[in-house]
């Protein structure tokens, strides 16, 4: 059962973006799930990771690059996806300045399916490092929709402090939008957690810029 | 298999504050090694579930403290009945001497943090660090060489903690690793660059130094942050992973192709198959006791006798349950053990010789034995 209502979560929303048309930013605020946790222990409880994707794009913008078949070059380019083959791949010649070069240029990866099993031999582990490890597509899957998968992809990270925050969205979407991410967000949340709502110490909302909004 | 009326042979007191956090046993055991949340070690009877002083053939009559460093992890030896391996963040990977019970060997490459280990057949250490900068690494020894300093480290294959550390059970040079990056990597370390590491690695693992992922890391499996990974089959040609989020996912072992995705078993489990006959159960029924509730995966666990591939679970209330994951698209019920905690499970553990005997360990502080 959730603790917090979706009508709950919009009027902390009102006063969110209220408190941010007082004092408008020159750039897109993101606005942000704050959480901090009780009765965890970070030393001996599991500290996780995990991703849920969202009904809105919270990070319109992110760059990704497809390591592509030759099929899916072609559907890459019908969406303005930019892509790369495995010669392009094999010039990097296992080069660790160039793979790192080649992560950093992009936030996500995808990878066509007969691909990805090639990655650690044509690259090495470079783009593991780099936390980009690319995401499956088989020919099967709407190039489109997973490109809008991954930029609507969340990740909760709790580390050894037991408070976490997380980016749901940005101050130009709309209330409705806006709701709708962060009660899927703090359900997702919630079903982390090792004793659920039993974890949660406080819930707050607030933009880039602006002041903490309690919402639990 | 069904519901037995009664499957609690043993509980033992609730304490106060304190909790067995992981268990190990191995055959030629007929103990239990139980690390507690107080840093401590026991060696608990398989048949009391109490310390056992003087008992069984290894005379275990010690209770090893080691309350100055926290530890977390803890595993049986694969070859030596002798040896208990245990690891915390700064206090690295430790053997201790079960007849003695004095520490054996100590393993630690400061100021990495062990997060997990393990230890191959052949006398070769690994662990998973945590991240530290921009490391995230795996750092191995071998036991035969004195000094404990690393004979290879590698640095670039995860980019977040390294949560899990296995060898594979026969092939002693091949090791999978999980992390909360969500990935989980494939090394064969008997592959080219093995010999030309050595020492130098380590030593110069701070720097950009030659370690050497790139021979050894042959596949990577692309997942969602790992809680734990295992083999299974046969010949142990499968590889199974739970995830953080819950999920159980079944791969091939030596390429990682998905053999099947089982998705969340929390949903997995609202589902089942109460019986082999793959009768599903869709309806709650008061026949059917909680296993509609798991709310988190213990283990997995493959069981050779009857060639099943067991998921046991646990609720929010102490219930465990288990399930035989199948082939199938169900899962089929094997049964909940209930009235044993009251407070989640923190692990089980499996008796060697017997399959259907099961211990528990919960955050009540309790541990109880069940017949299955």
């Amino acid at each position: 059962m959730s603790k917090v209502s979706p009508s709950a979560v919009r009027d902390a929303i009102k006063q969110m973006k209220d408190g941010s048309a007082a004092k408008p930013r020159n750039f897109l605020e993101t606005v942000e799930l704050q959480i901090g946790l009780k009765n965890y222990d970070p030393q001996r409880d599991k500290r996780f990771s995990g991703t849920i994707k969202l009904p809105s794009i919270p990070r319109p913008h992110l760059k990704l690059c497809i390591l592509a078949d030759a099929q899916d070059a072609d559907r890459a380019k019908v969406i303005g996806l930019e892509s790369m083959s495995v010669d392009d791949l094999k010039k990097l010649n296992k080069n660790k300045k160039l793979i790192k070069k080649l992560a950093k240029k992009y936030d996500a990866f995808l990878a066509s399916e007969a691909l990805i099993k090639q990655i650690p031999r044509l690259l090495g582990p470079g783009l593991s490092k780099a936390g980009k490890f690319p995401t499956p597509v088989s020919h099967a899957d709407n190039l489109e929709d997973k490109v809008n998968e991954i930029k609507a992809t969340i990740k909760f990270q709790l580390k050894k402090v037991l408070c976490l925050g997380v980016a749901v969205g940005h101050i130009k979407m709309t209330e409705d939008e806006l709701t709708t991410n962060l009660m899927l967000a703090i359900n997702f949340l919630i079903s982390l957690l090792k004793k659920n709502w039993q974890n949660v110490k406080s819930l707050y909302v607030k933009t880039a810029m602006g002041k903490p909004v309690r919402l639990f | 298999m069904t519901v037995v009326n009664q499957p609690l042979l043993q509980q033992t007191a609730a304490r106060q504050g304190v909790y067995t956090c992981a268990m190990a046993s191995r055959p030629g055991w007929d103990f239990i090694a139980a690390l507690d949340s107080d840093n401590t070690i026991a060696l608990r009877s398989w048949e009391t579930l109490q310390p056992t002083p003087g008992r069984g053939p290894l005379h275990v009559d010690h209770t090893v403290a080691f309350q100055s460093e926290l530890l977390t992890a803890l595993t049986a030896d694969r070859q030596d009945t002798h040896l208990l391996w245990t690891s915390g963040p700064t206090a690295g990977v430790l053997s201790y001497d079960l007849r003695t019970g004095q520490v054996a060997q100590r393993f630690a490459a400061h100021p990495d943090r062990v997060q997990s280990f393990d230890v191959n057949g052949e006398g070769l250490v690994a662990a998973g660090m945590e991240l530290r900068q921009e490391d995230a690494k795996i750092v191995f020894w071998d036991v035969r060489q004195a000094g404990g300093a690393p004979v290879r480290t590698f640095a670039d294959c995860h980019s977040d903690d390294v949560t899990q550390v296995k060898f594979h059970p026969t092939r002693g040079a091949a090791l999978a690793t999980g992390s909360t990056d969500g990935l989980i990597c494939l090394f064969n370390l008997a592959a080219a660059g093995s010999s030309s590491s050595a020492p130098a690695a380590a030593a110069q693992a701070d720097s950009d130094g030659p370690n050497d992922d790139d021979d050894a890391l042959y596949q990577v499996i692309k997942t969602q942050s790992v809680q734990s990974i295992g083999y299974f089959g046969p010949d142990d040609g499968y590889l199974w992973s739970l995830t953080h989020m819950e999920e159980l996912n079944l791969f091939q072992f030596y390429e990682g192709q998905t053999l099947r995705a089982c998705g969340d078993i929390r949903r997995a489990t609202q589902s089942v198959a109460l019986n082999a006959d793959m009768s599903v159960c869709e309806e709650q029924t008061a026949q059917v006791p909680a296993f509609r509730a798991v709310n988190h995966g213990l283990d997995v666990r493959w069981a050779r006798g009857s060639g099943q591939l067991q998921l046991w679970a646990g609720t929010l209330t102490g219930d465990l349950c288990a399930f035989d994951v199948g082939t199938e698209q169900h899962f089929t019920w094997l049964g909940s053990l209930t009235g044993g905690h009251e407070d989640l499970i923190k692990g089980v553990a499996y008796h060697p010789d017997r399959e259907d005997l099961v211990a528990s360990a919960g955050e009540e502080g309790r541990l109880c034995l069940w017949q299955l």
